[in-house]
């Protein structure tokens, strides 16, 4: 069975490149839009990791990593922030809400795809 | 499966039939492999795919060939071409109908499969005295009707049990719809059962989004705002921000019935690959002629209606949803937009419009051609992400109701200031303003800082008078500093701009980053960084990054970013100006430096001093032509300038991700030495703008 992947971002666009990345690399792909919608989604299924961005409506992407490690069973779904942020400030309040890796927009498949097997084959 | 198709269509075949089936196939297969050795093929195996599926009633058979070249593949027997297209077009989508081929042999096939069908209804009518359901006549109709089959080459994913199948025979059988009703059929249903629970809300979504892929061509665009407005209402009910459903249940329902009255007008006629091929090369010349007159258009110089644009986009847009050609579609939906509003304001473009359009035009025409390049190649790579971070851009500044132009980009910022009313003022007046806050100053200083004494009675007034002057005294010299800076935004504004046109000229792809445009400085800085930051900003377009092909075959994104930023440390402004292009080479550097005399053939120099060769006297100006990849023309001029106020500039560059100069200025001649002010180790802390690291991973 392939791995799910979450993936919260509120640009169609940067949804649509992340599923075709993930999903050529074999993994299966769940997108929600927001961060609250994306809280909810990691909340109801136990997904292999999340990847998320940081400046999204309604609920960003920290704010909901920091809504999701609240839950004991989801304490160590490994998380990624996608975001066009960099700042060090940024970097450690990620680190501090439980993103496991930051990764800069824009993304190069092969690089996001390496982190991916990295921390799903340490996962396993 | 509904009671009433399957009766109509498919009785579960009894057993004794089922077994007439898998002997009647054994003779089937030796018919087949008759036809195939006649064309050649050696070493054919046949393999009995799922003899208890009820369902290959309604297509003849399905088996499987092991060729003697090692490939494996499934061919699913259909007693119709209507059959098999229509299963085809379900399986596959419009783009794999090619799968159809080979008409001649499959004619030699279809042949033995109808013997095969009559044997069947024979024993059946000895053995039960009655005509076989063996499911609505045109199935298996075998007057006249030839038997086509339908490859797939990847004999793991899909076989005659799995899912897909049986879902696309039931498609074929006429039990179920199209694949868009079908999946219309699931979001209604999971809409219904849901209640409240989120994940089944979820499984909705991700099941309207599939309603999106199946649909094609005309079809998708005419439904794109039903469909997005759905999903932003599915979104409110998982949010809990909505509860009532039957708003968007009743908008799928109309759907529903558009989808199935467009399907039923369809003609299920699929081309072959040549067909395919054939339809390509016109979408390819229909759109060279469209945005040969919208580019002839756009530069004819007068004022442009957006009418004969829109409807080349238009045409553009249908033509490539029809082939699946997504992003350009959704470019082209974009541009139509933008145009669309300037059509029904009756207006004519304004050049922020027409630059976007002449983008959009130019990124199509682009994409047209390769395609029309890939034609004989059979390959198509589209320009995905020069496409997407294009399309961005539009729907970013469609959204914000500003022309999408990169250069404008950062109009609302800077509107609210936009709004005040500005007026001129002779400096010697400003000069006397000055003078009477530097005599207030001195006034201050002279009075003593405690005049109040217990005795004096009133001291609690005095102190409280000489407070309000102190604070009236700052409010002074605030508005006086205030009075001699002026914004960045303008000169950011004006780098911009100059980037867009350089870019635009030179036939480049680049977007402008700005970042710290809200900020002021001094009039004399930005009066003295004017000259410098153009110029590095025009480098960095023309000799920084490199042209579109290259920029592909290096694998990076098409589309260039210059980043041009300024903040305060302390009393120090850095500007920094950046780009991702190709840096410069510091072994190249050194050694025109080692020509030039510039330096000894053995001096030991850092690479940060090898950069900073650039900007020395005579290095740039000793060769106009630049041969050194990137930089250098006039830069020791830009070093003079920044020199001048009392600033330096520093050049980090990395060889192929881009180069960055870094521009330091003191507020004032007072200001204390950068690394006194308290403000280096911020600064330093923080790596150089390094356009290097984007699209990095970093473990944290």
């Amino acid at each position: 069975m392939s791995h799910r992947i979450l993936i919260v971002d509120d640009s169609a666009t940067v949804r649509h490149q992340l599923r075709d990345t993930l999903e050529s690399a074999g993994y299966e792909v769940a997108e929600a839009e927001n961060g609250a919608f994306g809280l909810q989604a990691a909340k109801a299924e136990l997904f292999a990791m999340i990847i998320v961005d940081v400046n999204m409506p309604v609920m960003n992407g920290l704010e909901m990593l920091e809504g999701l490690r609240e839950v004991p069973e989801r304490v160590n779904v490994p998380a990624f922030v996608l975001t066009t942020e960099s700042s060090k400030d940024m970097v450690a309040r990620g680190k501090k809400c439980g993103a496991t890796a930051w990764i800069v927009k824009p993304f190069r498949p092969e690089i996001l795809l390496k982190g991916v097997a990295h921390i799903l084959s340490k996962a396993a | 499966m509904t009671a009433t198709a399957s009766a109509q269509l498919l009785p579960v075949p009894e057993p004794a039939v089922q077994l007439c089936v898998v002997r009647e196939r054994s003779a089937l297969e030796v018919a087949l492999e008759s036809v195939l050795q006649r064309r050649g093929a050696t070493d054919i195996k046949f393999e009995a795919v799922d003899e208890s599926d009820e369902h290959q009633w309604c297509f003849g058979a399905s088996l499987r060939l092991a060729c003697d070249d090692g490939m494996v593949q499934d061919y699913a027997l259909f007693a119709s071409r209507e059959n098999a297209e229509t299963f085809v077009r379900w399986l596959y989508g419009f783009k794999a109908a090619h799968a159809l081929n080979d008409v001649a042999v499959l004619d030699g096939i279809g042949e033995t499969l109808n013997q095969l069908v009559g044997r069947i209804k024979e024993v059946w009518i000895q053995r039960y005295g009655t005509e076989p359901l063996l499911g609505t006549p045109k199935l298996l109709n075998a007057d006249g009707c030839a038997l086509y089959f339908a490859t797939h080459r990847d004999a793991t994913r899909t076989t005659a049990s799995s899912e897909p199948w049986q879902r696309g025979l039931q498609v074929v059988a006429g039990e179920r719809q199209d694949p868009a009703t079908c999946a219309l059929d699931e979001v209604l249903g999971l809409l219904e059962a849901a209640g409240d629970d989120v994940a089944t809300l979820l499984r909705g979504q991700a099941a309207l989004a599939d309603v999106r892929e199946h649909l094609i061509g005309e079809l998708r665009v005419s439904a794109e705002h039903v469909l997005s407005w759905s999903s932003e209402q599915l979104g409110a009910l998982i949010n809990g921000a909505a509860r009532d459903r039957s708003h968007i249940t009743s908008a799928l329902r109309t759907l529903r019935e558009q989808v199935i009255k467009a399907c039923r007008r369809h003609d299920f006629e699929i081309p072959t690959e040549a067909d395919l091929v054939g339809l390509i090369a016109e979408f390819v010349e229909e759109a060279r002629g469209l945005l040969e007159s919208s580019r002839k258009e756009l530069e004819s110089g007068g004022p442009i209606a957006a009418q004969g644009l829109f409807r080349a986009m238009h045409t553009i847009k249908g033509n490539a949803g029809f082939f699946g050609l997504e992003q350009v579609q959704r470019l082209a939906h974009s541009t139509e937009n933008m145009l669309a509003q300037a059509r029904d304001r009756a207006t004519p473009l304004d050049d922020g419009q027409v630059r976007a359009a002449g983008r959009s035009i130019a990124l199509i025409g682009d994409f047209v051609e390769r395609t029309a390049e890939k034609l004989e190649s059979g390959g198509m790579v589209p320009y995905q992400r020069a496409l997407d971070l294009h399309r961005a851009l539009l729907d970013t500044a469609v959204a914000s109701g500003i022309s999408p132009v990169m250069d404008e980009a950062a109009a609302p910022a800077a509107a609210g200031r936009r709004d005040i009313e500005m007026v001129r003022v002779a400096s010697t007046h400003l000069e006397a303003l000055e003078r009477i806050e530097s005599d207030f100053a001195a006034l201050m200083a002279l009075a003593p800082a405690t005049s109040a004494t217990p005795e004096s009675g009133d001291g609690t007034e005095l102190e409280s008078a000489r407070a309000d002057l102190v604070d009236l005294h700052g409010r002074l010299a605030d508005a006086c500093r205030s009075l001699r800076r002026v914004g960045l935004d303008r000169l950011f504004g004006k780098v911009r701009r100059l980037c867009a046109e350089t870019a635009e000229h030179l036939g480049k792809l680049a977007q402008v980053n700005v970042l710290g445009d809200e900020l002021d400085a001094p009039r004399h800085l930005t009066t003295a960084l004017s000259g410098p930051l153009v110029h590095l900003a025009r480098n960095a377009i023309d000799h920084g990054i490199e042209d579109p092909e290259e920029r592909r075959q290096t694998g990076k994104p098409l589309l260039a970013t210059i980043e041009c930023r300024a903040s305060w440390h302390g009393a120090w402004l850095l500007v920094e100006i950046g780009d991702d292009g190709r840096g410069v080479d510091p072994e190249r550097v050194r050694s025109k430096a080692e020509r030039l005399g510039l330096i000894a053939a053995d001096a030991e120099l850092s690479q940060q001093d090898v950069l900073g060769l650039l900007m020395a006297p005579g290095f740039s100006t000793a060769e106009k032509t630049t041969d050194i990849s990137g930089r250098g023309v006039g830069l020791d001029v830009v070093r003079k300038e920044i020199e001048g106020v009392g600033g330096r500039v520093e050049l980090h560059s990395t060889l192929g991700a881009g180069s960055t100069f870094r521009i330091l200025l003191p507020e004032s001649p007072q200001s204390p030495p950068f690394e006194d002010a308290g403000a280096s180790a911020s600064v330093e802390d923080e790596p150089p703008l390094d356009l290097a690291d984007c699209g990095e991973l970093t473990f944290l």
